[in-house]
């Protein structure tokens, strides 16, 4: 299945968009993880905690989930395939992997909430460093996500090499 | 220092061989093996909830919700 160059270009350009959009939320996530944990402004801090659940659920999620799927049809609807590049094959193991946590720490941003909605929980409870270490290791697998799509490096896998040498196989000499 | 045997040498790349994997791909599945490996010990002990990251979490997120398993997640 291969698309004509317009629906591609529509196709890669939805996928550019939701993977770029996953990082820049993210690097907004760590930035809040930031703001909870260093600020003295109580309001703030409870903010902070209080918003990562729903914003969490109304960006990271949408995000996460249109970056799998645009990427799949990207790669299904193009010569490039799904398992016949090692780059191809390595960005679509960090997104399933990312995707599978961000989803799993979800319950977590239920836990941060509740205690941060608590008035009478203490501002040190209110602080909890596993949003930023999360957000930051999000982010580096993004980016490493990134810089395969951008730089693609050669490796072509088995599988690739045999869908390759078939055509050669049936051509007549 | 290796010693080729005479009339011995490395096959020639052809298209009848498949590419090698690149040291990259040896490298990334190293790197992902062993992060997924944590992944799955701390699933697996319970050592991921949230309060292990920073201040305990009081009595309100243990009591007030039903037990969590090992990423906070609530049954």
């Amino acid at each position: 299945m291969t698309m004509s160059p317009g629906v591609r270009k529509l196709a890669l350009a939805a996928h550019v968009t939701s993977s770029v959009g996953w990082l820049g939320a993210i690097a907004a996530f760590l930035a809040l993880s930031i703001i909870g944990l260093t600020s003295d402004d109580a309001e703030t801090v409870r903010g902070a905690y209080l918003v990562m659940e729903p914003a969490a659920w109304y960006v990271l999620v949408p995000l996460a989930f249109a970056s799998l799927v645009t990427g799949l049809v990207q790669s299904l609807g193009t010569t490039w395939g799904l398992f016949r590049h090692y780059w191809v094959v390595a960005k679509l193991l960090i997104n399933v992997f990312a995707t599978i946590v961000l989803v799993m720490y979800m319950a977590t941003f239920d836990v941060l909430r509740d205690v941060a909605a608590d008035p009478g929980t203490k501002l040190s409870h209110v602080r909890n460093v596993s949003p930023a270490l999360h957000a930051a290791l999000a982010l580096l697998l993004l980016l490493a996500a990134t810089a395969l799509a951008v730089f693609k490096p050669r490796g072509m896998t088995r599988y690739g090499w045999r869908k390759q040498q078939k055509p050669r196989m049936v051509a007549p000499p | 220092m290796s010693r080729k045997l005479p009339g011995i040498s490395e096959p020639p790349l052809s298209d009848a061989t498949p590419p090698p994997i690149p040291r990259w791909v040896k490298v990334f599945a190293v790197v992902a093996a062993l992060i997924v490996l944590l992944f799955v010990v701390l699933v697996i002990t319970g050592g991921h909830r949230p309060r292990r990251h920073g201040a305990d979490i009081p009595a309100l997120a243990s009591a007030a919700l039903p037990a969590a398993d090992a990423f906070g997640h609530r049954s």
